[in-house]
Order: C-alpha cells, then structure tokens, then sequence
C-alpha cells in the first residue's frame, strides 16, 4: 500500500538505478543520485532541528537541484513551497507571512537575496549537502507520512491580490499520477520535455510521472520557446517523446510551422496540455504535420492537483470548434451544478464544475475563510461531511456526453436579455485568420462586448467571419486593437489590465 | 523603415527602444510569444519572408538587432 510519493523515487532507483533521471542544460542526475541527494538533503534538515510537517521554501533558479531539493523535504517529511526568483519582493513576503517558513533551501548565490525578505528562519545551502545512500532517521520520517499529509503547497494569485497558498496531500498526487500513467501508457523508456516552471502546477505531472515511470526528464530551456526550430532539434536531439506544455508553448511551433524545418515524426508520440484553452486552429496545424501523435486536452484546477477531466483528441475539429474537456479522470467526479445547486445532466445547459474525490486540494495554507468559500459541503449529499471543490467555471455537455469549458463564471454576462458566454465569442473570434490571442469583456457602461484582438480588423470584416459561428447578438460591439495582450503572472491574459482600455 | 520597427517595438514595450543589453527575451523585455508575433508581423509589413530558421534569438537581440535583420532579408530578397 503507498502511501507518499517517495516509494516511487525508491523503487525507481532500486530498478533503474544508473538511469538518467533528470537533466536540465547544466547538471543531470541518475536515479541513484537523485534518491540519494534526497536523503542528504532531508538529513540535513533534520540536523536543522525542524519537525516532521512543517513548511520548507525552496529559493533556486529552474533546474535538478529543485526537484532534488522537493523530495528531501519530502522525505523529512515536510512539505515543499517553491518561491519564484523572479517574483517581486512584496509578493514574495506575503507569502512568507501566510507560510510562517522556518527554512528554506537556497543556494549560496541567491542567499544574500533572500536575506532582504521579511525572514528570520534557517538556511541550507544546497551546495553545502552531500548526498547520503541511506539514513536510518531520515528513512523513519519517511515511514511516518500518511498519505493525507501534505506534500506540497503552491501559490496561486487571488483576485484580491492575496496569494492563496493551495495545499496538496500525498494522496492527491498518488491518485492523479496513477491514473496519468495508466491513461498514457508512460514507462521507463519514455523520455519528457518539461516547459513548466516548477512553482506552477503545470509541472506537477512532469515530475513525478517522470518519478513513477522510471523515464528521463529534460528541462527544456526557457530561451528556446522563442526559437521554434532550435526548440524543436532540442526535442529531436534528446529524443524526447512526450512533451506536457501549456498552450501558448505550443503555440509558438504551431505559429510559423516551425514543424516544416524539423521532422518530428516517429520522435513525438504525446502532446498534453492544460493551464489555459488551446486555440483549435493552432491544434489543427499541429495535427496537419504530425498526425501520429497522441494529443490529449486536459482540464483542472491547481486545487485539483493538475488535472481532473481530460479529453483524448479522437476526431477531427473545425478551426472554429472548441476542443472539450471531456470525461472525469479515474476517482474523480465532476458535478455540474445550476444555480439552484441542483445537478446537471441534460446536454447544452451550462453550470458550474465542481470537483468531488481525494484529488482536491486540502485547502488553503492557514487561510480558513477563503477555505470555507470554495470547499464546501457536496450540496447533493446530507447524509455525512464530504467536500467538494468549486472551479467558478462554466461547462456544459455537449451531444456526446462530454463536457465543455465555456468561461469562468465571472464572464458569464446578460446582453439583450441571452445570457452569454465570453468565452464562446473568444474560440470563434480565435478561429479568424490572423488572429491568435483576443478577449473580449462586457463593457457595462455603454452596454456592448468589446473584444481585444492581436489583429487590426474591421467590425465588418469581423461581423462577416463570425456570422456563420455565432448568433448575432454575439457579436462584439467594438474592437480594440492591441498587437500584444497583457498577461498576467501565469502567462494567461490580464482581463484586469484590459478593463482599464474599455 | 527604422521608423516603422520602432513604432512595433514600442507597441510590445517602450523600454526596449532605450535598451542597451543584447538579449530582449532574457532581459524580460519581450516574451516568446512576442517574439513570435513580432516576427510574423515584421513579415507581413515588409513583404519579406522571414522563415522559422530566422527566428532566433540573436536577429532580436535588440532595436538595432531587428533593424539589421529586416535589412537583410530585404536586400537579400530583393536582390533575389
């Protein structure tokens, strides 16, 4: 029976032991480094005195010595939180203030930096660790983690400007990495490009799919996302065949068919993605130059691990067309859910999703209110306690019994009386020519949707294309023009920002 | 034609028309899809090809860089 994730990296590196682990472009790690830097790294801790449960920042730049450090926290049996070093001083020591950290790993280099934030805990330098083959104390730790303990927390933005740090047990990982590896078919000979960065939960996959299958992760380097071709010899050199990428990484390809200079074919077997609506014009181009390849739509919360329903692409897409969501992932349910809180199942209604199963977050850190908010007791069960998480976004079934992803719920607007998705504007406007990134907001004031497109187009024009998708009454109002969309901390478009044009 | 590149570059972010450095994208001036963009868009006002191999990051290294990329691929394919 497992219970934490650590029994992977072992079995992992009693298996496969003088296998390459990890790798980014300055260091790589077999898996008996890599378990045993773990344990040098928790032994470490442990010689700080800190308890077994407790908060441990990680402060490094991308590379192994992350991962290697998150799995020596969790092999003390602590928890990791990774901070970003290109994270603004202020957000950096709200975090702090939230967590309460009493150590943080960090290397000699980034310490003095660490040093102006508002901290007062221990440090490990992590040059300063040797690795350890094994420890009879840190092994007891180890042995002590139940699997509702908590792994890791990462900090998600809040509305408010609050980070609100989501707490992630063992088990959730566990369940969600069982179910990736098994949907996938991901075994030790497969090798991963990761593209995430490690405080996002878009890398959780990469990590400990990485850990349980026994393959090989690379770290892609950050510069090559916006050098399509090297980006694609990269993959082609390290042969690496299943890359999990947020959309706009995988728009970067698909934008100057970098596809035509690099034949990927027979190297590439997967292409998953989530964190943000993959265009499906951008898809399709993906599909036109290698259609051999496994591309799978996923969809969930950073409080739902990753990922909690997915859609495997099985048939064709018109450029217009959004891609679904699809189907819960194993021990999981999705409740879709109206505004009565009464339960959905008919096609082409939308509600919100709500994530019921092991899978959902513990909460946030040491922040009950807003907790309480967003899990809450399952309106359909009165008979005992059970949470459930709700997203604030709006699905619906499609004919097929899949769901769709329609907007957060705050976008959900009222224009001439229809009720109206913006989001649904946002995939048909998408679809144009020319245009690759746009939004569109409710302009209360003058009563009319307004879209912000990275394409100068006339409102004729854009009413022509978009008659035969949507109604009329979609249509936007006004179009504001802006080459470059801002984006918000996590690479998705700042609708706050945009407000501020309308 | 410098104009021109300047007016685009300013669109992205004002500050890379007085940046000194030579790497916009590690420099956090400009991000990938940026780059992207821009090199579709230098593409499209100009009438030149700019072909993926192009896209790296030393032709957009800076103002001066872009400009002498755009001046290149124009002679070259007028020229040709």
């Amino acid at each position: 029976m497992q219970t934490n994730v650590l029994e992977w990296l072992v079995e992992s590196s009693r298996k496969f032991g003088n296998k390459l682990a990890i790798c980014d472009d300055r260091e790589e790690m077999t898996y008996q480094q890599y378990h045993h830097k773990a344990i040098g790294l928790a032994r470490a801790i442990l010689d700080s005195g800190l308890d077994a449960r407790e908060p441990v920042v990680v402060y490094l730049e991308k590379s192994v010595k992350v991962l290697a450090a998150f799995m020596g926290i969790a092999y003390a049996g602590d928890f990791y939180s990774p901070v970003d070093i290109e994270m603004p001083k202020q957000r950096i020591n709200r975090i702090l203030e939230i967590l309460e950290p009493k150590l943080v790993i960090t290397s000699k280099e980034l310490r003095a930096e660490f040093e102006s934030f508002n901290y007062q805990g221990d440090y490990i330098l992590y040059e300063d660790v040797k690795p350890v083959a094994a420890d009879l104390d840190v092994e007891k730790r180890k042995q002590q983690i139940i699997d509702t303990d908590l792994l890791y927390v990462l900090f998600t933005s809040g509305s408010t400007g609050i980070p609100k740090g989501v707490s992630i047990t063992h088990r959730g990982v566990i369940d969600c990495m069982d179910w990736f590896v098994g949907t996938f078919a991901i075994c030790s000979y497969d090798s991963l490009g990761s593209q995430a960065p490690f405080y996002f939960d878009a890398s959780v996959p990469d990590i400990f799919l990485n850990l349980k299958a026994g393959s090989t992760l690379y770290m892609i380097p950050q510069e090559l996302f916006a050098q399509p071709v090297r980006l694609l010899e990269f993959i082609k050199q390290k042969q690496i065949n299943t890359i999990i990428w947020v959309p706009s990484a995988l728009i970067t390809v698909s934008k100057l068919k970098a596809f035509k200079s690099v034949d990927l074919t027979n190297i590439l077997k997967r292409v998953i993605f989530c964190g943000e609506v993959m265009p499906t014009k951008q898809l399709n181009t993906w599909r036109q130059y290698l259609p051999d390849v496994t591309y799978a739509n996923l969809y969930g919360p950073t409080e739902a691990i990753y990922a909690c329903t997915y859609y495997i692409i099985d048939r064709l897409f018109k450029d217009h067309e959004s891609l679904p969501i699809g189907f819960p992932m194993k021990n999981t349910e999705i409740l879709v859910l109206d505004e009565m809180d009464k339960l959905i199942k008919e096609p082409a209604k939308a509600g919100e999703l709500c994530v019921r199963g092991t899978g959902i977050a513990a909460g946030y850190y040491n922040n009950p209110e807003k907790t309480r908010e967003m899990f809450v007791q399952n309106p359909l069960n009165h008979a005992y306690e059970e949470k459930i998480y709700r997203t604030g976004d709006l699905v619906a079934y499609n004919e097929y019994g899949e769901l769709l992803y329609l907007s957060r719920k705050d976008f959900q607007i009222k224009h001439l009386g229809h009720r109206i998705e913006l989001g649904e504007i946002e995939t048909a406007v998408s679809s144009i020519p020319g245009i690759t990134r746009c939004c569109c907001l409710y302009d209360e004031v003058h009563g009319r949707i307004t879209l912000f497109s990275d394409r100068d187009i006339s409102k004729e024009k854009l009413s022509l294309q978009l008659k035969n998708m949507i109604p009329d009454y979609m249509i936007p109002g006004k179009i504001i023009f802006m080459e470059n969309l801002p984006l918000n901390a996590n690479g998705k478009i700042d609708r706050m920002k945009l407000k501020d044009y309308l | 034609m410098e104009a021109k590149i300047s007016e685009l570059l300013k669109e992205i972010n004002e500050e890379i028309l007085t940046y000194k450095g030579d790497n916009l994208y590690k420099d956090g001036l400009i991000d990938s899809i940026q780059v992207i963009d821009l090199a579709v868009e230098l593409g499209e006002v100009f009438r030149i090809e700019i072909t993926p191999e192009a896209v790296v990051l030393e032709n957009f290294a800076n103002k001066e860089a872009i400009i002498h990329f755009v001046k290149r691929l124009m002679e070259e394919q007028n020229a040709g």
